[in-house]
């Protein structure tokens, strides 16, 4: 598989403190990357300069090889993006939210209806499509800001935490749906403090803390280098490398 | 700017259906023509009426005070948290700030004409045939007030601070432009100052055209508010920060 993103050494600091240091990872085409780390650790500054909403300091990010901050036209086209907080107009039907956000991506016309009736059905949310958003509930606006993402049919999928306060049954089916995405060749870049939903998901995981990558593996190679210290679960994992202290951040 | 027309239009959508914007640029103004139009009734005769003089100062005057209703409208998508879709798709800050920047111009100026022509349905303000160029007035008005507001809302995080900023200078400005009462009979050592308030200028503008035929005033007034309109917006593109947008 070839390198879809190259991320190679991106800094950033605000003021003297440093939130991501000298970071450096590669996104292979069809990979589901897990991204866990504790609060603080870095996970949002790094996903929003892979967003381009941050520049780096310093480093850069590759997409099919070439420099995102000369090509961003591209990029965007090809990134779609779930925010942790609901991005979506209340006031808006759900069909009017995915119809903009969709049309900020240069489609219209019939093509544009086409993707927005698809994204909706993919969510389980076309048969609510004319209701607006502040009547439905959490997990439905959850699935209604992944609809928003994907219309446009991007390359590169980046969410960061989903699933965040939703039942078991609107988490299921945004895990189905994120699985079903990759399976049609999306690349995923997945952000949860869920840990059971990493393990499911993903086939590759990247542990963050303190600003800096502290491990890069294939879910398998984590459990077989961490079953000798005991560690059982990617959560037992986790505790171990990041330790158990709390980490109690301030945005 | 393949991307101005949709904003523009969800703009457009959303700025119609904005509040803030509706009551005081349609509610606000016809209640406070009415009200002062009723207590200083006593104080004008029967051909110029009270009702006409504050359906003349008081709309230019509210439009003012739109500014900070653009300010509050361009803190829209940080509020929603839609910001950071627009950022991250391909949209250029000259499209957002262009879309959002003509659909307020539109709606405040539809509301203008709107409070116009209820004043001349109600009040029975006559143009003697400059509606049209009072109109292009308070176009030029709402192109510096949106072109401000959008400025100071994206520039500044803080929309109470904006608000408490602003809200001073445009009670004097009306103070000194006559939009309570009339200022003329006042000292002249206190012209200049007077001089100073954009409102003054307009509602000299609009009384000279109406009741004058002089458009001289309306139409420098109203190429200065262009003028502001286009370094504000310049000012506010020039400026944008994603990082404050966000």
């Amino acid at each position: 598989m070839n390198d879809l993103l190259i991320i190679d050494g991106i800094s950033k600091k605000y003021g003297n403190k440093t939130v991501v240091a000298r970071e450096s990872f590669n996104l292979k085409q069809g990979d589901i990357l897990g991204f866990i780390g504790p609060n603080g650790a870095g996970k949002t500054t790094s996903i929003n300069m892979i967003s381009t909403l941050l520049s780096p300091d310093s480093g850069k990010i590759l997409f099919h090889g070439q420099d995102i901050s000369r090509g961003q036209i591209a990029f965007k086209k090809a990134l779609g993006v779930v925010p942790q907080d609901l991005a979506i107009y209340e006031d808006l039907s759900a069909y009017d939210n995915v119809k903009f956000f969709c049309s900020l991506y240069y489609l219209r016309g019939i093509e544009l209806k086409e993707r927005v009736k698809e994204a909706l059905t993919f969510v389980g949310l076309w048969d609510k499509r004319k209701e607006l958003p502040s009547k439905f509930s959490g997990g439905m606006k959850r699935r209604l800001n992944i609809a928003c993402a994907i219309a446009h049919g991007p390359e590169l999928l980046i969410m960061d935490e989903p699933t965040a306060g939703i039942d078991p049954q609107s988490r299921n089916h945004i895990l189905q749906t994120v699985k079903t995405l990759n399976g049609r060749g999306t690349t995923v870049i997945y952000t949860s403090h869920y840990m059971e939903e990493i393990d499911v998901l993903c086939n590759r995981i990247l542990l963050m803390d303190e600003g800096r990558v502290l491990e890069d593996l294939d879910k398998q190679s984590y459990k077989e280098k961490y079953a000798r210290e005991g560690c059982k679960t990617l959560e037992d994992i986790f505790l171990y490398v990041t330790g158990t202290n709390l980490r109690d951040t301030e945005e | 700017m393949k991307n101005f027309i949709p904003i523009f239009q969800m703009e457009m959508k959303r700025r119609s259906r904005d509040f803030f914007i509706i009551f005081y640029n349609i509610i606000f103004p016809a209640v406070i023509i009415l009200l002062l139009g009723y207590l200083m009734s006593k104080s004008y005769g029967t051909e110029f009426t009270s009702y006409e003089f504050y359906a003349i100062v008081i709309p230019p005057f509210c439009l003012l005070m739109a500014i900070v209703s653009v300010a509050y409208a361009a803190q829209d998508e940080k509020r929603m948290k839609t910001a950071f879709r627009f950022m991250s798709s391909p949209v250029s800050v000259v499209e957002l700030v262009l879309a959002k920047f003509t659909s307020s111009t539109i709606v405040l100026t539809i509301c203008s004409i709107i409070i116009l022509g209820m004043a001349k349905l109600f009040f029975h303000l006559s143009f003697h045939g400059s509606f049209a160029l009072v109109v292009f007035l308070l176009f030029c008005e709402a192109m510096a007030v949106t072109g401000i507001g959008l400025f100071l809302g994206l520039a500044c995080k803080n929309f109470f601070m904006i608000k408490n900023f602003m809200n001073l200078p445009i009670m004097i400005f009306g103070f000194l432009g006559g939009v309570f009462f009339p200022v003329n009979s006042l000292n002249p050592m206190l012209s200049s100052i007077i001089n100073s308030s954009p409102l003054t200028w307009v509602n000299r503008g609009i009384i000279y055209s109406i009741y004058g035929g002089n458009y001289t005033i309306l139409l420098v007034t109203g190429g200065m508010f262009f003028l502001v309109g286009g370094i504000a917006i310049l000012f506010a593109v020039r400026l944008f920060k994603r990082e404050e947008f966000i």
